[in-house]
């Protein structure tokens, strides 16, 4: 009997030399979608190639589908993994590279051909699956990369940034796609920098920093997260001060400061109500703004804040609402506060 | 979801052999390839009727001595084999078929007999010219001579065979420095030790393939080199083959390849 797709993993470890990609990450994912968050070298393309059997754990144990993946074909046949490299076969066409690793699955060359050609129309590339990928635009290199990882119909998709360099249309095509797949019964776990490309398709995320898994829940717990994070706004302007006396009683701007003569740092727990006034009221009191700017993009300040406060906390019972869920203790089902327990620290 | 069985070894390699053929094919090296063929075999034939007091025999024998199996038995196998897994982790394609239910031996498997069946091709259309080219307007010899044209073509494709293999080893244990300690090896252990006198003339399986087409020996001090059987060769280099493929296959199989980021 045929394991439903999931992914395992306790007390996954990896380190490349001195380096650690990542940390002690345990969790569960079942049939559904799954953003992955993190930002930039956090892990997760160290995650996903774990998951899809390129790397050996250093540490702990990853399993996908019930089977270690590391060289598996039991594991393998059952995945599609789309790499977030751009790199392809560039002197092959769209159709040939696709029907040869529809081959190298498992289908005979006919039935490869075919199942390619419906792959790439699926992702909008019908007119040029007989052009050489060498000549396709970014966006249609992604959707080829992605048509190679559903070509064999797997029912676990691992997507490493499948959003980069794509266009609105390109987009829509490819959320559909996994939405699609996710309807059909598969695990999709898709990775991305961007909130707002994983509250499109699912509410269920996991945020990865420094190569540990610190918080999963629901989007809207991150968004309260965020909320209860402040954010930080710049301006710099011909009076600060007076800039600051006039935001202080705006309704979610919980502090201020002066990191220059010339600006004013605001802190609110409501960016998108404080830019609006900051606005009205620089036309109100006829400032003379010389830029708006965010010293933290919101999620990766995010990150960190999670990062010092799971360290800061570790042990002290008092980090329930974020981290991975360790060996054990694990819950498969995401619930906030879902019983986090003591973890190396890494932050700085 | 109707995920297909995975492919057994047979289907897989013979699925990696097309897609790597295709790529040669279409590939630059392929081409450069064969006009390093195509200008050894156009200098000998020069040679051959440039000379009007030339021996169509010898010329042939010293084209296929000099030619083949000093030039053209190392580069073309090195060319077509030595980046066969190095380039793909380079340019981080491996993971396309690393992340497929093939069995990396069938990755290794496919790779490497794409990259000697078209070396081994190159050469023998090269040999097949020369020898057709050199005794054109002397069709007795074209036929008395054939047998040792025969027999330098199976030297040559055990050559490829073994440098194949020996080229793919180096590129999955060596990806970073696969094309430069290819060449090293071949370069030192096959070339320069293919030339020393005595017994260790028999490191250099170059020589010992020398031997098998009938070619003098050649090098430094021939007259102390001593003389092999037939069986030899064979005996010699068709499990060093083995061996470097193997050992080949088990590096790609246990090998991470990691180029990508954390």
């Amino acid at each position: 009997m045929t394991e439903a797709p999931s992914i395992r993993a306790v007390r996954l470890s990896k380190w490349y030399g001195r380096v650690t990609a990542l940390q002690d990450v345990s969790l569960h994912l079942e049939q559904g979608i799954w953003g992955l968050l993190g930002p930039n070298g956090s892990g997760k393309t160290t995650f996903l190639r774990c998951a899809a059997g390129e790397l050996k754990p250093s540490l702990g144990e990853i399993r996908v589908a019930g089977e270690k993946p590391f060289s598996n074909v039991r594991a393998l046949r059952r995945i599609g993994l789309c790499p977030e490299a751009d790199a392809l076969y560039d002197d092959l066409t769209g159709l040939e590279f696709v029907s040869a690793m529809a081959e190298l699955s498992g289908y005979a060359r006919a039935e490869a051909t075919e199942r390619a050609a419906k792959a790439l129309d699926a992702f909008g590339l019908d007119k040029a699956r007989e052009r050489k990928i060498g000549g396709y635009s970014r966006g249609m290199r992604q959707r080829t990369k992605l048509a190679q990882s559903v070509v064999h119909d797997p029912d676990i998709l691992l997507l490493d940034e499948p959003l980069t360099g794509t266009d609105p249309t390109s987009r829509h095509v490819i959320l559909e796609q996994i939405r699609q797949r996710a309807e059909d019964g598969a695990l999709v776990l898709f990775s991305t920098h961007v909130l707002h490309e994983v509250e499109t398709v699912t509410d269920q995320v996991l945020l990865i920093a420094r190569g540990q898994v610190v918080a999963q829940g629901r989007v809207h717990e991150i968004r309260d997260l965020l909320e209860e994070h402040p954010h930080h706004i710049r301006v710099a302007c011909d009076r600060p001060r007076d800039m600051a006396a006039a935001m202080m009683k705006v309704e979610g701007v919980v502090g201020v400061s002066f990191p220059a003569s010339d600006s004013v740092e605001l802190a609110t727990r409501d960016p998108d109500s404080t830019y609006s006034t900051l606005a009205k009221e620089a036309v109100a009191g006829q400032f003379q703004v010389r830029s708006i700017t965010s010293p933290d993009a919101s999620l990766e300040a995010l990150f960190h804040y999670l990062v010092e406060r799971s360290s800061r906390m570790a042990g002290t019972g008092a980090d329930v609402a974020v981290g991975s869920v360790m060996g054990a203790q694990y819950e498969p089902k995401l619930e906030p506060g879902g019983g986090a327990k003591k973890r190396k620290g890494r932050a700085k | 979801m109707t995920t297909p069985p995975a492919p057994g070894l047979a289907a897989a390699t013979a699925a990696i052999f097309r897609l790597q053929w295709k790529r040669l094919v279409r590939g630059k090296k392929l081409r450069l390839g064969a006009v390093v063929v195509a200008l050894v075999v156009v200098a000998v034939v020069i040679a051959r009727y440039a000379q009007s007091e030339a021996v169509p025999k010898d010329v042939l024998r010293d084209g296929i001595s000099l030619g083949f199996f000093t030039l053209l038995v190392y580069l073309i196998p090195f060319l077509l084999t030595s980046g066969a897994i190095a380039e793909e982790v380079e340019a981080r394609t491996f993971t396309f078929l690393a992340s497929r239910p093939v069995g990396r031996l069938a990755i290794t498997l496919g790779k490497y007999l794409a990259g000697v069946a078209m070396a081994a091709g190159l050469l023998v259309a090269g040999l097949l010219v020369m020898h057709l080219a050199t005794f054109l307007t002397t069709p007795t010899p074209l036929f008395e001579e054939l047998p040792g044209t025969l027999r330098a073509m199976g030297a040559v494709v055990l050559l490829c065979m073994l440098y194949g293999a020996i080229c793919m080893f180096w590129g999955a244990v060596a990806t970073e420095a696969a094309g430069v300690v290819s060449a090293l090896y071949l370069g030192i252990v096959e070339f320069a030790f293919g030339s020393l006198p005595g017994v260790f003339r028999f490191v250099s399986m170059n020589y010992l393939a020398t031997q098998l087409a009938g070619l003098p020996k050649g090098g430094i001090r021939p007259d102390l080199v001593p003389d092999v059987e037939v069986w030899v060769p064979l005996a010699a280099i068709v499990p060093m083959t083995i061996f470097f493929l193997i050992v080949g296959a088990a590096a790609v199989a246990a090998s991470e390849y990691r180029f990508g980021k954390a």
